[in-house]
């Protein structure tokens, strides 16, 4: 089975060399994809030099993880596919193989990689306890938001990817309910850059959205209802609500 | 003239648009992904062909009909998308392949990967905007897809540039017409150019690229 490695990226002109040349190390590994978000830098320079494919991603939007994703995994033309943030500076070959091993050994279809760190600040106040709510055979996964995932590339095909934030839990829940395999692979430390909590707000707010949407969808929650709150939540002044 | 369009957004209602206005008669093929697209789609456009195929399946259609195909666009909403179709089918040897851009930023990895008709809808913005704040002293108003040549408007700002121009449009017998500062469109022969006015030329690249860079540097 041929892999491909996709890393979503823009402005990381400093880490990837490493991250092409470490995803080219691992085994069964056949392309690596940088799908880039318009870097200023010269990090698609760098891509293209070290043997990688590029593409830029579809929308001018960033971040658009979840348009990222998809491109790189229309993009691909391995078996399996692989998604890994590129700014993991402990990023090593191994790594990377753990997250597609169940799936060449046939024990899953999809793979979620978890660290052993606590969860983000999204994860356990937002992702969690909707999970909790809406989908709680899901709330087994340690990272549901993970960005560490791979999967075979016909199972990416059978889904709809969130253009942002909301992508990763997206891939869970739907993918959960087309029956595919699923996995939680402990992939060790990973040590990356934190984002800081201004950048955190969208992210939450996306990340609630696709789970909501998904349960309106799966008749969970009330719709109308629902919609009223989705469309509302971005809009309250937490300030003036007392909340700040 | 027998079509396929990938795609059932935005870009590719503008493409089956336009090829029925080329061929009323021509058979169009629409290929979604969506089935509640494609049923939407039957309804926009009765008389072309919907599909709805799986995201890999494309290449295997376009194997099993590239006798028949006349025109392929690719305009689906993402770019991986189109430049993966649209190099399926040149390899194919389907005759003419056109890729629309999404992200203008792609179109130079579109043109390094041999995409040789790709569509960057978004050019005519900074081609209009040029053409209409008209600061600068050369603008190319539009680039031809097929010869490399393009439409140039030319600011006559001094009597130096106003010879240079003349010369210019003299030694390659350019067709060209003249706009006055009121905007009003005149013809007639070189002569008749005057300061002040903006001169539209028809050329190609490769004769007008050095005129342009001197005129750019200030050599005018």
């Amino acid at each position: 089975m041929d892999v491909s490695v996709v890393f979503p990226s823009k402005n990381r002109e400093k880490y990837v060399r490493k991250a092409v040349r470490t995803a080219f190390k691992a085994r069964h590994v056949k392309e690596v994809i940088i799908v880039d978000g318009g870097s200023s830098d010269n990090t698609v320079e760098v891509a293209l030099k070290e043997g990688a494919r590029v593409i830029i991603q579809s929308n001018l939007v960033y971040p658009g993880k979840g348009v990222a994703m998809r491109d790189g995994a229309y993009f691909s033309s391995g078996d399996i596919i692989v998604f890994v943030d590129i700014d993991i500076t402990n990023l090593t070959p191994q790594f990377i193989e753990k997250l597609y091993t169940p799936i060449i050994r046939g024990e899953a279809e999809f793979v979620k990689g978890c660290f052993g760190r606590a969860a983000g600040r999204v994860t356990e106040l937002v992702a969690k306890p909707l999970l909790r709510m809406f989908y709680p055979e899901l709330a087994r996964f340690k990272q549901p938001l993970s960005g560490e995932i791979a999967g075979l590339r016909r199972v990416f095909y059978q889904v709809e990817f969130e253009d942002g934030w909301g992508v990763d839990i997206g891939l869970l829940i739907d993918l959960y309910r087309k029956g595919v395999k699923i996995v939680e692979e402990d992939l060790g430390f990973k040590e990356h850059e934190m984002k800081p909590l201004h950048a955190l707000t969208d992210m939450a707010y996306q990340v609630a959205e696709a789970i909501l949407k998904r349960a309106i969808r799966d008749m969970k929650i009330d719709e109308v209802w629902a919609k009223k709150y989705i469309s509302t939540i971005s809009e309250i002044d937490l300030g003036r609500a007392g909340y700040a | 003239m027998r079509s396929i369009v990938i795609g059932g957004g935005h870009l590719a209602y503008f493409t089956v648009a336009a090829l029925r206005e080329i061929d009323p008669k021509g058979r169009i093929i629409i290929i979604e992904f969506t089935s509640e697209k494609v049923e939407m789609l039957k309804k926009t456009f009765p008389y072309a062909e919907t599909v709805f195929s799986s995201i890999d399946k494309v290449e295997e259609y376009i194997i099993e009909n590239r006798s028949l195909i006349d025109v392929l666009v690719s305009a689906t909403d993402s770019d991986a998308l189109n430049l993966r179709y649209a190099k399926h089918s040149i390899k194919n040897e389907v005759p003419i392949v056109i890729a629309i851009l999404n992200n203008p930023l792609n179109e130079p990895i579109f043109i390094k990967e041999k995409i040789k008709y790709v569509i960057n809808p978004y050019k005519t913005i900074t081609s209009k905007v040029k053409e209409i704040v008209n600061k600068f002293r050369v603008n190319m108003i539009y680039e031809f897809s097929k010869i490399n040549a393009g439409i140039y408007a030319l600011k006559i700002e001094d009597a130096k540039m106003l010879r240079k121009v003349q010369s210019f449009i003299l030694k390659n017998d350019s067709p060209f017409f003249i706009v006055s500062v009121d905007d009003r469109v005149r013809a007639g022969s070189v002569e008749n150019i005057q300061v002040g006015d903006v001169v539209y030329i028809s050329c190609l690249d490769k004769d007008i690229r050095s005129f342009i860079e001197k005129i750019r540097e200030g050599g005018g």
